[in-house]
């Protein structure tokens, strides 16, 4: 609790901070009494410290000397900033100056007053570089949470919307907001997003990955929790429904639940016309597909079921083969590390080292590989189709570099018989999972008609529009 | 939302149980063929009548029971019906396992995977099973109704591809070729519908209306395998009776231009079917186990070493086929209708004993 | 993690033990062709050889990348162990689009095509063809792109087919029609002709000259051209639509007709105790090429020397097949017995002689539909 003088006060808080470079406490007198303001160096705007506190305290009739008048007047009479608290403890203090606060202390009074005057550097709302469309907003989440939180308000001015923040993590006191829609969103699946958040075991957050573990149920694989950098998909997913968490830091919001026909589905379906959508999904869905089976179903064909082969293909394939010293299988497990290796290289590189390595990547692998007799050509293109159908589907884009892998070693190593076991325990392994009471797969399996208006096909806006879109209910269905 | 999170509805399973019927269809086992002519469908439809005919009373019975599952209704009253139910029902199940893992091992070692040694043909196919288990059964639900819409989506690729090959003309308007031999393939043809009691057993695990499943199952499957045998006779006409498995040489006959005929795809789709079809028969088994016995969390574990000991026997069936033989028998003579009989009159019984019972309570 | 281990390193030890050939030690076998002399099976195949076709680094980019090979033994399926041995590669037998069988190996063929079709990875859409002599002379005609390769073979196959000339027959078909009563197939027939052919490189040329028909399961004779243009018409092969072209004299004029939409009816009846068959057959018929002053004004004469040709055409397939071997290569069994099943009771004990003692009636009407532009508007 806070003392009466003002000096124990302050030595308190500065112990508590341990004497910090970045605390400024700045004495001054309001009317007759002694007063300090607090604040946390760079995280306070001291454009709005002076115009907003220090020009309307020191406006204050210095005949005036009973610190309870004072109190009365900061706390009501005056207009200081808009964003005002009382603190009670110097913990509170604390809390308050680190999370861009000053804290206004008055000799003779037990309370202080935690002034919102936050202004460190942000960076500003740019275009998200993940999530990118051809049509709709520019705008991405940035950092900064209150920003992220107007960002979200601005889209949906009505009071459906419900924005709660609380503070987790015990040493970075990060604040989160929990957003939904009232009455479109399910209140127990809010109540237990909140619970699982609050019981975070976490001293530190710094990104919204940090978070996504404690919401998700568990599985190896796949993640039951959406993370997107665009404000209008996190608004629409929302109005689905779906429960969305904001962290200060990170400019990816979470929602849950997540299905995994969601990850096929982009922003870009809904403004073109229905039938350019349901080609392009199934392009996506094609693209996962070819993506994860094409080496593996190429290595199993190749080593056990020639015959399925087309004659003219298997010929071409045979004669390319005949050139290169490996397996097929080999020569797969080959081209798919050096694929791997040089995307990790061309992530964690700058943009302008990054080049160099697509260069010596094309020229290396692409040509002197299969010209040297390295590698088939049939093969390298495979694992390239695959590579470049993995970027369609982004979101899944580890996933799809395990489960590649893990079917080429089936497939290579026992055919056609290892691919449909591996496949088959893939799928059981996805249907198992659910996501706070929907099964994942859905509405795929469990099957509902209904919510084929927008998974395969997006149904025309005239006919969506005249039903609110709702998760529970399509999802739900199963297969009644 | 679904109230009953979790569970998946009658469709759901019934779809995977046409499945599962499908594969007895398609991986049919050795030495057993499909009769060319007309006296097929007749015998195709006749078996599904049959089926409905004896799923009905059990139907009625569990209704009557105020919608308990039949096996806790059989089992409810009386501890030595329970454990005769029980022990005849586990006997009944292990053998219909174990002739899912001969059927399946049979059919894909004698067509497209003919290179997987029988031993790494079980041991994989065990391993699929015992992981299968472990994730449970909606999973294993939701996992077979994703197969049987493969299984659909080939069929319609077959039907498109070999659409030129069809010779509706090798139909003729006969109900019965050779009468003399209808009631056995009918007999037959019933044999393979053990999903009729799975019906039966899995009643707790379906959500919804559990009733309506056995009542899309029976027309579902009778429908694709009437289509089936369609395409089998006006396809391939008098070379029917001497295919091993047809359904595979239509694949095999099918060229899709991508690929020179889509004989694996269908092995793939199959070999999953008889996954599904043997994770169903294990928790079948755990139900049984759990409601006869009383077993509780042993359940599990039981379920586990009933897995394990189906692909056993088949392997055991696979290396000695003296014990195969009279299997093929038994598989052809209408064992599903004993045991769907003996749980409808196992409902009965335990009926009449709680009425009596009750009368006695009355009295006293 | 530590589940995944054990399990990855299963599956890495344990892929060792499946059995497989890589894509270059195989043999692709594109085309078989069968012979028999002397109790023994010469079977000769032809091989795609990937050392020849592989471009600049390839072993030997000058050899023929057709390869074919012979080698004899007691049964088919011993020859093909003895080409495994002889070539070096693994015979796959799953790509075969054509089998050929000689003059002499044209029997048992339920049998003879159990080496692929018992397989399984045999190719049930293969094309089956017989050669007048020796299967091995089909195969070995060199054309100037390479040997008598299967692509070409079966383009000569496809392109008599859609002028009605044959009916091409893949194996699951052979295999059909060997389940006849009587056990009959016609095959399209092959002749190797030595008279400089400006195709090929040696001289020869490959013809299709009719079919060979088997019944009994064994060599019976031969069919000509006009013969299996009736059976096509008669009962066309899976998968085609039934058309045939015609060339037709017209007074001083000549004109080429195509025959669409042939529909043809067998009815089977009895009459003084012998089987009668009753073969309509109906058309349409449209000019594909002629020299006719007034195509439509000839329209009757067409249309009646169409059915003529028809007539002819059908029947004498009918006479030879029927009356000569009592063969039933039109599926006439099947149709007795589906349709007039008591008749079916009555002749099935002696088929093949109620075949040879049947009677028949064969009718035909065409119908001439489209008469060209130039002459379209006049009616």
């Amino acid at each position: 609790m806070l003392e009466k003088e003002l000096e124990k006060n302050t030595v308190n808080v500065r112990a508590l901070m341990k004497n910090s470079s970045d605390l400024t406490m700045k004495y001054a007198k309001a009317g007759g009494v002694n007063v300090c303001v607090i604040s946390c160096d760079g995280q306070i705007d001291t454009n709005r410290l002076a115009n907003l506190v220090y020009r309307p305290l020191s406006g204050i009739d210095p005949e005036i000397c009973d610190p309870r008048r004072i109190a009365a007047m900061i706390s009501g009479e005056l207009l200081i900033a808009g964003d005002e608290k009382p603190v009670e403890s110097p913990e509170e203090i604390v809390a308050a100056v680190t999370a861009g606060f000053c804290v206004i202390l008055i000799d003779g009074v037990e309370k202080g007053w935690a002034i919102g005057i936050q202004g460190f550097e942000t960076r500003s709302v740019t275009q998200p570089e993940n999530h990118r469309n051809i049509r709709g907003s520019r705008e991405g989440f940035v950092e900064a949470l209150h920003t992220n939180m107007s960002l979200v308000r601005r889209r949906v001015k009505s009071p459906e919307l419900v924005l709660t923040t609380m503070t987790v993590g015990k040493t970075s006191r990060t604040e989160i907001c929990v957003c939904r829609m009232d009455s479109l969103s399910d209140r127990k699946l809010a109540d237990e997003v909140i619970r699982r958040l609050e019981t975070l075991p976490l001293s530190l957050l710094l990104e919204s990955g940090f978070v996504q573990p404690f919401l998700e149920n568990r599985h190896p694989l796949f993640s039951e929790v959406g993370a997107t950098e665009r404000p209008d998909v996190f608004v629409s997913k929302l109005y689905e429904g779906r429960i969305g968490v904001i962290i200060d830091g990170s400019p990816f919001a979470l929602f849950v639940p997540k299905l995994f026909t969601e990850n096929f589905i982009m922003l870009d379906d809904y403004v073109e016309k229905p039938v350019f959508a349901l080609f392009i999904r199934l392009i996506r869905y094609m693209a996962f597909l070819i993506s994860i089976l094409l080496p593996g179903f190429y290595a199993a064909l190749a080593n056990f079921h020639p015959e399925l082969i087309p004659d003219a293909l298997l010929r071409n394939l045979a004669a390319a083969e005949s050139l290169t010293p490996y397996s097929v299988l080999t020569e797969c497990v080959i081209l798919d590390i050096f694929y791997e290796i040089m995307r990790e290289a061309g992530l964690r590189l700058p943009s302008n080292v990054g080049h160099a390595v697509s260069i010596v990547g094309g020229i290396v692998i692409g040509d002197i590989v299969v010209s040297a007799g390295l590698v088939g050509a049939p093969m390298l293109l495979a694992i390239a189709i695959a590579s470049i159908s993995g970027y369609i589907v982004s979101d899944l884009g580890n996933q799809i570099s395990l489960m590649r892998f893990v079917f080429i070693l089936a497939g290579g190593l026992f055919g056609l018989f290892g691919l449909t076991v591996a496949a088959f325990m893939l799928c059981v392994s996805v249907c198992s999972a659910e996501s706070y009471g929907m099964p994942f797969t859905s509405p795929l399996s469990p099957f509902s008609a209904r919510a084929m208006r927008d998974t395969f096909a997006r149904i025309s806006w005239r006919k969506l529009a005249r039903t609110d879109p709702d998760i529970f209910e399509n999802g739900g269905d199963e297969n009644e | 939302m679904n109230k009953k999170t979790g569970l998946t509805g009658a469709a759901g399973f019934a779809a995977v149980f046409a499945l599962s019927r499908i594969f007895s269809e398609t991986a049919l086992l050795p030495g057993v063929y499909i009769e060319y002519g007309m006296q097929r469908f007749t015998a195709v439809i006749l078996s599904f009548l049959l089926a409905a005919a004896v799923y009905i009373p059990l139907h009625i019975a569990t209704a009557k029971n105020g919608g308990a599952s039949p096996l806790e209704a059989a089992s409810g009253h009386n501890k030595m019906l329970s454990g005769f139910v029980g022990a005849v029902i586990t006997v009944y199940l292990l053998f219909c396992a174990a002739e899912t893992g001969l059927r399946a091992h049979y059919y894909a070692s004698s067509t497209a995977f003919d290179s997987a040694p029988s031993a790494y043909f079980y041991i994989l196919i065990g391993a699929a099973l015992l992981f299968t288990v472990s994730r449970g059964i909606n999973a294993t639900v939701r996992a077979g109704f994703l197969a049987a819409a493969g299984f659909l989506l080939l069929l319609a690729l077959i039907t498109a591809v070999l659409l030129p090959d069809i010779k509706p003309d090798r139909l003729y308007p006969s109900l019965a070729d050779s009468p003399d031999s209808l009631a056995g393939e009918v007999l037959d043809e019933f044999s393979r519908s053990s999903e009729l009691l799975l019906c039966a057993l899995l009643y707790g695990s379906i959500g919804g209306r559990q009733g309506r499943c056995a009542w899309i199952y029976i027309p579902l499957s009778c429908a694709v395998i009437v289509f089936m045998t369609f395409l089998y006779n006006t396809v391939f006409g008098r070379l029917l009776s001497l295919l091993d498995y047809p359904f595979y040489t239509l694949s095999s006959v099918s060229d899709i231009t991508l690929l020179h005929r889509i004989n694996g795809i269908d092995v793939m789709i199959w070999v999953s079917a008889a996954a599904v079809r043997l994770a169903l028969f294990t928790f079948a088994f755990r139900e049984t186990v759990r409601t006869c016995f009383s077993a509780g969390k042993a359940a599990d574990i039981c379920g586990y070493v009933f897995a394990a000991a189906a692909l056993l026997l088949s392997e055991l069936f696979t290396a000695y086929p003296e014990l195969y033989e009279p299997m093929k028998t038994v598989c052809s003579s209408g064992v599903p209708l004993a045991a769907v009989l003996l749980l409808l009159a196992a409902v009965s019984a335990a009926g009449a004993l709680r009425r009596n019972k009750e009368r006695k309570a009355v009295r006293t | 993690m530590k589940r995944l281990i054990p399990l990855i390193a299963a599956v890495i030890f344990a892929g060792g033990c499946v059995p497989h050939t890589e894509l270059d030690k195989l043999g692709i076998v594109e085309a078989v062709g069968i012979d028999y002399a002397d109790g023994e099976y010469t079977v000769t195949v032809q091989y795609f050889n990937t050392d020849a076709s592989g471009g600049v680094t390839a072993v030997d980019s000058t050899a023929p990348n057709a390869v074919v090979a012979e080698c004899g033994g007691k049964t088919i399926e011993s020859a093909l162990e003895a080409l495994s041995y002889k070539t070096g590669k693994e015979i796959m037998l799953g790509a075969v689009g054509m089998i050929v069988f000689g003059k002499d190996a044209a029997f048992s063929l339920g049998d003879s095509l159990g080496f692929t079709a018992s397989h399984f990875s045999g190719n049930f859409r293969a094309y089956i063809a017989a050669a007048d002599g020796k299967a091995s002379d089909v195969l070995a005609v060199k054309f100037k792109e390479g040997n008598a390769s299967v692509d070409k073979v079966e383009g000569m196959l496809r392109n008599a087919q859609e002028l009605g000339l044959t009916r091409p027959v893949r194996l699951y078909e052979a295999a059909e029609m060997l389940c006849s009563p009587t056990e009959s197939l016609v095959l399209p027939r092959f002749t190797v002709y030595s008279d400089g052919g400006e195709m090929t490189e040696d001289g020869s040329s490959l013809i299709l000259s009719g079919g060979t028909l088997c019944t009994d399961d064994k060599y019976a004779g031969t069919l000509g051209v006009n013969d299996m243009s009736g059976l096509a018409m008669i009962c066309p092969a899976a998968g085609s639509g039934r058309s045939c072209d015609m060339s037709l004299t017209v007074g001083d004029s000549e004109a080429r007709v195509m025959l669409y939409r042939i529909r043809t009816a067998v009815t089977p009846s009895l009459a003084d105790g012998r089987l009668h068959l009753d073969v309509e057959t109906n058309a349409d018929c449209k000019y594909v090429t002629s020299n006719i002053g007034d195509p439509y004004a000839e329209k009757d004469t067409v249309e009646r020397l169409c059915e003529e040709e028809i007539i002819r055409r059908t029947s004498s397939v009918l006479e030879k097949s029927l009356h000569g071997y009592g063969a039933d290569v039109f599926g006439l069994g099947y149709i007795i017995r589906s349709y007039s099943p008591e008749l079916w009771d009555e002749v099935s004990d002696s088929y093949r002689e109620a075949l040879t003692d049947c009677t028949f009636s064969v009718s035909a009407s065409v119908n001439m539909e489209r008469f060209g532009i130039t002459h379209g508007a006049d009616f």
